[in-house]
Order: structure tokens, then C-alpha cells, then sequence
């Protein structure tokens, strides 16, 4: 019986001096901070949001910047690659790298699976950032009582409206993604998620936006830089009139465009578009934050210039301008009654081809402009012209916007107001003098040709016949025959990670 | 005692358990011993009988299972088994077994390629590798219903592309393919629109070199050729309605079979060495042809495929429209192309070009004054030059530029020039050995070369040797050294005497700027003087006869710059213009002028 008590005894006294050991078996991480221990404050909560920021304009520690797979890919690199390569406003140089070789072969309507430019890492990983900071948003506000409804409001709509630019350029790249929506923080998240459908992803994203409205200011502070690289409302108001255009919803278009614009006529100062003269594209793309943006990715703050390998003229430099800059856009005009189009002269050299929209000299930093008012003012136009207002588009906005711009004669048009599609493309051909490099031509060209049920297939068969070497022209041109063949591949890495991702049938065959 | 042994019997029902468990830690790893899991081509077939069973029939009965088992880089194109019971019952038989091992092997033969292929290598072309059986397969693309596939043949498509296997690739393709039984020859002969084109083959006895199997041929330059056909109804255009027309409008000596013969020429100008699919037409600038010494230049222009346009002496001459529906006919020992129109070899005279060095896509904007101060540096990979046109030696040495502007106070044609970086092969090796240029059009005879300069005065001793047609049968090394600074007083002829152009002729120099005393009109009709600063006593703008080049094709021709001994500098060379002209014309005019006006030689 004694020996049972002491036994007792000995074992309770073990388990007491077993508690004492607790320090010793508690592994908290020394050189980092783990969930528990992060969403406490409102300062956490602007930690993790600039965190989603930063994830845009480089990879975060620990992936490469120049990761084989891409993966470590600037945003802005990534719209550029997406949104330029397949469109006819650059031509790649002939490089012997690997990832030139993948540049031309989607020049050549050839990307496979396995290319090093169809990888969407980069974005998911944003995504995942913004699902984090959704998710854990409300933990901070029961923790910190400090934090205002306002404050925390916008927190969590910028992050819905981060998310859903994500979503937008990989809905308009692969057409059918995973739809990813939770955040995925602990090993047991990791789940395997099929595609989801094309409309089902833009359903979410307007979805989304549609709620992010109200809870993002029109400004966050007075200081431009902060307005020009944060999400604002007007930022939300024109990535949904873009996502509605897609769409061909174009009365809620014109409607999120009005609310940018109106905003313009009310405070011109803070956002108005700048008139040509020396020093527009000093405003606009040297110094960046300027009235003119309205959502930019502020390359400035992190000091890496993105575009030094891409174009410009130093070695090695990726693309240059194409031939059809000059010869259809911005045709040369005898009578020079404005002299030159500011925008030709600015942009890139007629007739060397070297790029200097982003680029000047090899230290200095760009940002990229991700919506510039000028951008919304040509997405008006685009929806008046398909909803019978051509007159509309005509005169109250592409007739002034060319005076402010100095277009020149020789690429003026005189579509009937009553033709929609003539209307539209000259539209469109404003948006290509306008936007060139800022990674919208192909997402342009795609929106125009599969209008109206792929009404305008011709669009894009045209630009084949600009693009395409020679010896590919008839196969790409049979293969832009098939739909699916406008949208990229999914990564074969990420076919292999996630069984129930199905590849574009395109790439089957 | 009961006790104790129970406590035994644990220990050793204990250490039982524990051996049990040590010999199962004993248990050998399972290692793996192959390289690699992937299955090879005959295993993936083996993998979906449902699928390829009767190919891997035709496989192992045509004893081709060994090597398409074992190590190896193949590209298959893999009929289904309903392609094949198709292409069974279209060739009347019911089952493999009707065929011997010797048919069998033949299609393995043409649907077996020695490389790995994948879909990206695919063109509108033929496949860039010959399969075994020794005839081009051609790939392409078509859409049915909405689903665009690529195909073989035209008629076989693929329909699960780019499989990768151990030992290669496999492309499964839904039609056998069946090699191409008829000759260039045969193909005329049975169509009815080349009645006349044939009728032509026969009478210069093209018909026999046509009719050749490539499976016999003897002249590997022969086994595939390319025919440029010409339909009845384009020669009709021409007003030409039957062989006899033909006959009286080019028959020269009444012999067709006579090389020399104007249409033995015609058709020989007709048919190119190797098989040149619209593709390889399209994405080439010119096509050797059987006529000696003849090209045909081509050109893409949209979808067109065009031959013979070319721009010359600043017009531009109408193509030739390859007709694409009636092209690109494949035989056993080539293909057929249809032109739109009669088009014979083009009869041109050595014409003089003056030709700036401005190259293609890049002279000076007139609307952008950035220029002014600009220097371009000229890039090796395309980027500010045209990679057709300009070849540096190595795009790691100290670069060169196109410039406007007047290094030296020199006087240059439109005030511009290249101003190049050079070395000797046994000097500073951190500049380039040689640059090398494409010029426009020249057409074949013989021309004075003159190389216009801007004298530089580090360059006393800098020798430099112009090459025409580097590395290829056609090299030419023009004669005369040029020292780039050499000045026209280098000629030994005082500058201010009277007759000194002749004299500097004679002896290699001349000037080619204008005088100030020069007049011409310009462009908007006014007449304008020559620059002020280039006056009758000015040496330093030089032209320089570097020797005489024979041209042998209408072409573009490459010429090179290279640096001799130990001649080495940065921006040694300011290189302005060069001229070719014909031997028996006026070497001395027409002359530039900065503002790029061109002055004829005055009335005397």
C-alpha cells in the first residue's frame, strides 16, 4: 500500500516536473512571429495590406527575382509579357535565352505547357496575401479597439479590390482559373481546386468590387504619391468599368466611368488629363504619381527598375517598338499642322525602334500605370460606340482628347457616328497611340474580337499577318481558328500539383 | 520456480518480438535500379492496346520492335488503331497479316523521324528532319468545326500531340500516312492546267530529270526539287495560247535543248534545287534556280507570297503571286508551286548605286530632333538594325554607332554616318576584326567600288581591306588598301589644279560632296548650292576607289570591313557612303550634299 502512495507520489511529482519543462518544449520561432502572436493591431493589419502592395512589384524574400519558372516575376513584368507580347506593338529581339525563345514561340502562336511565361505564381501568391488579410481582418478588430470602422473598412476592400485585379488578368490570360477565395496559412488548407468558369470568376469579381466600393475612400491622404499607389475608390470604379466592358455590359461601364470622370471635372488638380508639352511624359511616366494616374504600381518605392532588361537602348534589351507604331498609328503627315504627335515622339524612336516610355537611363525608376484616366476616358468611348452613342464618342471625347494630345491629321478617322464597329476601332486604334507598352494591347485586341460571339475574329488574324515569321503565318492563323487557342496553358507544374486541373483542350491536341 | 520461468519465457517471447523486428529493419531496401520510370515507345503502346495495338503489330512484324524498345531520340507518328483498319480497307486488304514484313517496315520507314519533334518545330512547311523513308512530310493546321488540330500531309491530324516517352516522342495522328507515289513530272503531266508548262518540260527535257524517284536518284542536288509552275490561263494572260506561242517568243536558237537558248533558260528559271515549301519560299530572300547565275528574290507581303519584287533605283517592280491554293503540292521527289503569271528571267543592266549607309529601318527623322544629338549604337542583335542587313563581328566588343552629326568637322551625305570601331587581327582585341554589310539590289557585271569616308586624323596608319561576299564560293577581296586617314591630298594630286578630279580618278580618289560652286534642285524645286564648308581646296571628305568587285547574281550582296596588322581604334572609321558603279560609266558623278541633295555633273 506504501509503495502504491509512493508510487503515486513519484508519478504526480514526475508530471509536475514534467509541466516545469513547458519553456523548454515551446517552439516559437526566434527569428520570425507566428499567427497567434501577429494579428493583434491595426498596425499588423497595414503590415500585411502593404504586404500585398509590395507582392506586385517584386517576388517577396526567399523567391528569386529570376526564378526559371517565372515565379519570381514583377507584376508589371508579368502584364507586359501577357499583355504585349501577342499584340503588334513590340517586336522581341533575338536573344539566345531561354525565355526569348519562349517570347517568340508565343509570338509564333507556340507556347506549350512548359513555357516560362504561362506561370501565374506570382498572382496566386498576391491572392493569397489579400485571402489572408480578408480573412484574419476581423480578428484585429476585436483585438484592437483602436481601429475605426473606416480605417478598417479600407484595409479589407483594397485587399477585395487587389484580389480582384489578380483575378481579372488571369481570367482574361487563361479564361477558366481556380477560384481561389480562402486564405491558405496552415499545411491543412492546401487543397486541391479545380477551374472555375470564366463568368463565374468576373460574377466574383464584380462581386467583389461591388462590395470593396463603399469601404475604399476616394483619397487617403493629400499626398498624391499615397492616392496613385494605394487602391482608391476611383481605382475600383475603373478596374469594374474595364471588367464591364469585358463583359459587354456597357451601361454599367459608362456608369463606374462616370464616377471617375465626374471626380476629374470636380478636382481637376487631382485628377485631370495633362495637356502635351515638354514636360507631359516627365509628369506622367518619369515622376510617376502624377494627376493623370489614377492606380499605379509604385516601382519608385522599392528602387528596382523593371524595365532596363526589357526595353531601351542597353544591351541585351528584350523588344523594341514595331514598324506598325509608325507606319499605321502614327503615319507621318505632311501637312504638320500640329507638328507631331506627342505621344510618338515621347514613347519610342520612329525609326530606331528603342522604347523610352519607361526609360531613359539605367538607373532611373518607372512605375507602371495599371488605369490612367486617359484610359478611362477611351473604355467610355469604347461602351458608347456599342450601345448606339457613336456621336457621343466622337465628339465629346476622342475629338478633345486628340486635341490635348496634338494628334496629327494623317491618323485622324471619320467613322460614321451611326457604324458602330467603325467607331469602335478607331477607338481602339486611339487606345494603341495612347497605351502602347502599358501591357493592354492583347487584352484590347482579344476584348474587340470575341465581341458579340466572336464577331470580329479578323482583328486578331490581322495582327497575325503583322507578327507571325512567315513560315508560321498559316498554321497560327489556323490556330487562332480555335477560341481556346487565345488563352494560355496552365503551367504543366501545376497541372502535376493539382489533379483536378484540367488543361485548355487546346494544348491536348 | 514457476515464477521464474514465466519471467524467462518473457524475456524471450521479448526478445523474439525484437528479432522479428531487427530482421524486418534487415529487410534490403527497395532501390531503384532503372534511370529513369518512363516507358519506351513499343512499352507506351503496349500501356493502351485498346488504342495502338495494331501498330505495335506493324512494329514487331516489321521488326522494328528492337530499337523502337531501347535507347534513342525518335519522333513516331502513331496511327490509332481505326486509322489503321481505315487505311487496311481503303488499300483492299482485311487484316496486317495480308502484308509482308518488307510493306510493313516501309510504313514504319515514313512514320518514323530520327529526332525528337514536338509540335513548336511544326511550320506551314515541310518537317525540318526527313523521316526514313526518304520523303518530306508536310504540317500545317486546319480547323474543323471550331477545333483546330495540326495536321500531316494535309490529311492526317494530330490528335494527342507531344507525348514524351524514354526514347522520344509520340504525335498520334488519326490517318496513316502514305507516302507520295507520283513525280514533279507526273503531277504536270495530269493536271490540265499546265498543258503548255508541260508541253515546255518535254521539249528542254526538264520532263526526264522531273520524272526521277527519289528512292533511285543518283544526284543528291536533284532528289527533291521545286517547281514554279505557270498555268494555261496566266500564259494566256500573255497572250499566249499554246507551246508554239511559247516557242516564237523565246526560243532563241531554235533549240530548246541548247543551254544557251532563251527557253531552255525560261524553264530552268523555273525549277529550284531542293524542296522549297511556300514556308521555306516565304521566310528565304532569294531561290538559286536551275538558269546559271539566276534568283529568284521572294517576298512576304501579308499572306502573299511574292516573287521578283524587288525595289530598284527607287521603284518598286510588281511580284509575282504564288498562288496559294494550287501551291505547295507535295510529290515523291518535291513540290509544286503555280505562279499568277508568266514571268520570265528579268533582263537588267549594271546599274550604279549610291548607296547611303543609313541601312534598313533606321536614317534620320526629320520630326524628331532628338536625333540631332543621338548617337545609336548598332546593335548585333536586331535591335537598332536590321539583323539582315548588319553583322557586327561580336557583340561583346567596343561597340560602334550611327551618328548624326560631323565628327572632325567633316562634311557627310544627309549629315549622317556610321562611325565604326575596328581592329587588326593582331592588335587590341577588345574591338571588332570586321563589320559586315548588306546592300540593296546590285545587279551582276562588274563595278568600280568607292568607299566614301570622313578623313580621320588618328587613323594615319589604320589599313583596312574590303571584302565582298565574306566566306561564301562568291569571296572577293578588293584589291586596294584603304587608310582611313588618308586625305584626298593622298592621292598626290595638288587639290586646287585644274583637272585634278581626273587626275584623283586615276589614281583612286575623288571628291563626292558637292562644291560650294555646285548647284541642283532639291526637292522642292529650289536650286540650292553645295555646303558651304566643302570648297574647292577641302581634302578631308574622301572618296576612295577600293577596287573592282564582280558581280555575279542579281542580289543582295554582303560586303565587309576589316582591319589589317595591327591597325586598332575606337570610332576610328567615319563611314559615310559606298558607291558601286558600272566600270563604263561616270565615276565622278553625281555628288551629295549634306542635306542630302543630289548634284548632277554640270552641262559643260
Amino acid at each position: 500500500m506504501i509503495k502504491r502512495i509512493l508510487f503515486g507520489t513519484g508519478l504526480i511529482l514526475f508530471m509536475l516536473l514534467d509541466t516545469s519543462c513547458k519553456k523548454w518544449l515551446d517552439l516559437q520561432p526566434i527569428d520570425g512571429i507566428t499567427r497567434q502572436e501577429f494579428w493583434r493591431t491595426e498596425e499588423d493589419l497595414a503590415a500585411a495590406l502593404n504586404g500585398c502592395y509590395s507582392s506586385m512589384v517584386g517576388p517577396p524574400p526567399g523567391v528569386k527575382a529570376d526564378a526559371a519558372d517565372g515565379g519570381g516575376r514583377p507584376l508589371s513584368t508579368t502584364i507586359f509579357l501577357w499583355g504585349e507580347v501577342r499584340g503588334d506593338m513590340v517586336v522581341p529581339n533575338d536573344l539566345a535565352t531561354a525565355e526569348q525563345v519562349d517570347i517568340k514561340d508565343m509570338v509564333n502562336v507556340n507556347t506549350v505547357s512548359t513555357s516560362r511565361l504561362v506561370t501565374w505564381a506570382g498572382l496566386y501568391r498576391t491572392i493569397n496575401y489579400c485571402n489572408t488579410v480578408i480573412e484574419f481582418a476581423p480578428t484585429v478588430k476585436q483585438n484592437d479597439p483602436t481601429m475605426t470602422d473606416a480605417k478598417y473598412n479600407s484595409y479589407v476592400g483594397e485587399a477585395l479590390a487587389i484580389r480582384s485585379l489578380m483575378y481579372f488578368y488571369l481570367a482574361r490570360t487563361f479564361r477558366d482559373v481556380p477560384l481561389k477565395l480562402k486564405a491558405t496559412s496552415k499545411d491543412s488548407d492546401v487543397s486541391e481546386i479545380g477551374k472555375a468558369n470564366h463568368t463565374e470568376v468576373l460574377n466574383q469579381i464584380v462581386a467583389d468590387l461591388k462590395q470593396a466600393e463603399p469601404m475604399v475612400p476616394l483619397k487617403h491622404s493629400a499626398d498624391p504619391a499615397v492616392n496613385k499607389s494605394r487602391i482608391t475608390r476611383l481605382a475600383i470604379n475603373a478596374l469594374l468599368a474595364d471588367v464591364y466592358l469585358w463583359m459587354e455590359k456597357y451601361d454599367e461601364c459608362i456608369a463606374e466611368c462616370d464616377k471617375v470622370l465626374s471626380y476629374s471635372v470636380s478636382n481637376p488638380s487631382e485628377l485631370s488629363v495633362i495637356p502635351a508639352s515638354s514636360t507631359w511624359w516627365t509628369e506622367v511616366f518619369q515622376k510617376g504619381f502624377s494627376r493623370e494616374a489614377i492606380f499605379e504600381l509604385a516601382h519608385k518605392y522599392n528602387n528596382t527598375n523593371v524595365y532596363v532588361n526589357s526595353y531601351g537602348a542597353f544591351i541585351n534589351f528584350r523588344f523594341k517598338a514595331s514598324p506598325v507604331l509608325t507606319s499605321d498609328f502614327f503615319p507621318s503627315d505632311p501637312s504638320t499642322d500640329f507638328g507631331f504627335d506627342v505621344r510618338e515622339f515621347e514613347y519610342f524612336g520612329s525609326s530606331t525602334g528603342l522604347i523610352f516610355k519607361f526609360l531613359n537611363s539605367q538607373t532611373e525608376v518607372y512605375n507602371f500605370p495599371v488605369y490612367r484616366l486617359p484610359d478611362v476616358l477611351l473604355m467610355k468611348a469604347e461602351a458608347l460606340a456599342y450601345s448606339d452613342r457613336g456621336a457621343e464618342a466622337l465628339d465629346d471625347i476622342i475629338k478633345p482628347f486628340r486635341l490635348i494630345r496634338e494628334a496629327v491629321k494623317s491618323s485622324q478617322q471619320t467613322p460614321d457616328p451611326t457604324d458602330k464597329d467603325g467607331v469602335g476601332e478607331y477607338v481602339l486604334a486611339e487606345r494603341g497611340r495612347e497605351l502602347a507598352f502599358e501591357g493592354k494591347r492583347w487584352f484590347d485586341l482579344l476584348r474587340y474580337a470575341k465581341r458579340d460571339n466572336y464577331a470580329h475574329l479578323s482583328i486578331l488574324l490581322n495582327v497575325l499577318t503583322q507578327t507571325v515569321a512567315p513560315a508560321n503565318q498559316q498554321s497560327a492563323i489556323g490556330k487562332y481558328r480555335d477560341y481556346n487557342s487565345h488563352y494560355l496553358p496552365i503551367n504543366q507544374a501545376d497541372i502535376f500539383a493539382d489533379t483536378k486541373l484540367v488543361q485548355n483542350p487546346f494544348y491536348e491536341r | 520456480m514457476k515464477k521464474k520461468l514465466t519471467n524467462s519465457h518473457k524475456a524471450y517471447a521479448f526478445m523474439f518480438i525484437l528479432m522479428i523486428i531487427a530482421l524486418n529493419a534487415c529487410k534490403k531496401p527497395d532501390y531503384t535500379l532503372t534511370t529513369t520510370e518512363d516507358v519506351n515507345i513499343t512499352g507506351y503502346l503496349a500501356k493502351y492496346p485498346e488504342k495502338f495495338s495494331l501498330m505495335s503489330e506493324i512494329i514487331t512484324k516489321s521488326g522494328s520492335e528492337g530499337f523502337l524498345g531501347a535507347y534513342g531520340s525518335y519522333t513516331l507518328f502513331t496511327p490509332t488503331n481505326d486509322a489503321i483498319k481505315a487505311w487496311l480497307q481503303s488499300i483492299n486488304k482485311s487484316s496486317l497479316s495480308e502484308l509482308s514484313s518488307e510493306e510493313l517496315k516501309k510504313v514504319i520507314n515514313y512514320h518514323l523521324v530520327m529526332d525528337t519533334l514536338n509540335t513548336k518545330n511544326f511550320t506551314d512547311g515541310k518537317l525540318q528532319r526527313l523521316p526514313l523513308y526518304n520523303q518530306y512530310i508536310t504540317t500545317g493546321v486546319s480547323n474543323i468545326n471550331g477545333v483546330s488540330t495540326y495536321t500531316l500531309n494535309k490529311e492526317s491530324r494530330i490528335i494527342q500531340s507531344n507525348i514524351r516517352v524514354g526514347n522520344g516522342v509520340l504525335q498520334v495522328i488519326d490517318h496513316v500516312l502514305v507516302p507520295r507515289t507520283k513525280t514533279l513530272a507526273q503531277l504536270i503531266a495530269e493536271n490540265d492546267r499546265y498543258d503548255i508548262f508541260e508541253e515546255a518540260l518535254i521539249a528542254t527535257k526538264f520532263f526526264d530529270s522531273l520524272n526521277v524517284d527519289p528512292l533511285v536518284s543518283t544526284d543528291a542536288l536533284k532528289r527533291f526539287q521545286t517547281v514554279i509552275a505557270v498555268s494555261d490561263s496566266a500564259f494566256e494572260k500573255d497572250n499566249i495560247f499554246n507551246f508554239e506561242d511559247l516557242k516564237d517568243r523565246l526560243s532563241t536558237e531554235n533549240d530548246p535543248t541548247k543551254k544557251t537558248d532563251s527557253l531552255w533558260l525560261f524553264m530552268a528559271y523555273h525549277i529550284t534545287p531542293s524542296a522549297n515549301y511556300l514556308a521555306d519560299v516565304a521566310s528565304s530572300t532569294s531561290l538559286v534556280t536551275l538558269a546559271p547565275s539566276e534568283i529568284l528574290t521572294a517576298k512576304y507581303a501579308g499572306q502573299k507570297v511574292l516573287l521578283n519584287e524587288v525595289e530598284f533605283n527607287g521603284a518598286i517592280e510588281p511580284g509575282i503571286e504564288l498562288n496559294r491554293v494550287f501551291s505547295d503540292v507535295s510529290a515523291s521527289n518535291g513540290v509544286l508551286h503555280d505562279a499568277k503569271n508568266y514571268f520570265t528571267i528579268k533582263v537588267r543592266f549594271p546599274t550604279p548605286l549610291y548607296w547611303d549607309m543609313e541601312l534598313d529601318g533606321l536614317s534620320q527623322n526629320p520630326r524628331n530632333p532628338d536625333y540631332g544629338v543621338r548617337a545609336i549604337n548598332l546593335h548585333p542583335n536586331g535591335a537598332s538594325f536590321n539583323p539582315a542587313s548588319y553583322l557586327p563581328a561580336d557583340a561583346t566588343k567596343i561597340g560602334s554607332q550611327y551618328q548624326v552629326g560631323s565628327p572632325g568637322n567633316r562634311v557627310f551625305n544627309k549629315g549622317d554616318l556610321l562611325n565604326l570601331s575596328l581592329s587588326g587581327p593582331t592588335s587590341n582585341l577588345a574591338r571588332p576584326l570586321h563589320h559586315d554589310f548588306r546592300t540593296p539590289l546590285l545587279v551582276k557585271g562588274l563595278y568600280k567600288v568607292w568607299v566614301c569616308y570622313g578623313q580621320n586624323g588618328n587613323a594615319n596608319a589604320n589599313q583596312t581591306q574590303w571584302v565582298m561576299n565574306p566566306g561564301t564560293p562568291a569571296e572577293q577581296v578588293l584589291p586596294n588598301i584603304m587608310i582611313s586617314g588618308n586625305n584626298l591630298g593622298s592621292s598626290g594630286i595638288s587639290l586646287t589644279a585644274p583637272n585634278s578630279d581626273n587626275l584623283m580618278e586615276a589614281n583612286g580618289f575623288k571628291r563626292y560632296m558637292a562644291l560650294n560652286t555646285e548647284t541642283a534642285v532639291n526637292a522642292q524645286g529650289q536650286i540650292v548650292t553645295g555646303d558651304a564648308a566643302y570648297v574647292l581646296g577641302t581634302n578631308t571628305t574622301v572618296g576612295r576607289l577600293v577596287g573592282i568587285a564582280n558581280i555575279k547574281t542579281t542580289d543582295r550582296h554582303w560586303i565587309r570591313i576589316r582591319g589589317l596588322g595591327g591597325m586598332s581604334g575606337s570610332n576610328i572609321i567615319w563611314l559615310d557612303m559606298i558607291h558601286f558603279i558600272p566600270i563604263d560609266m561616270d565615276q565622278q558623278y553625281p555628288r551629295f550634299s549634306s542635306k542630302g541633295v543630289v548634284f548632277k555633273r554640270p552641262a559643260p
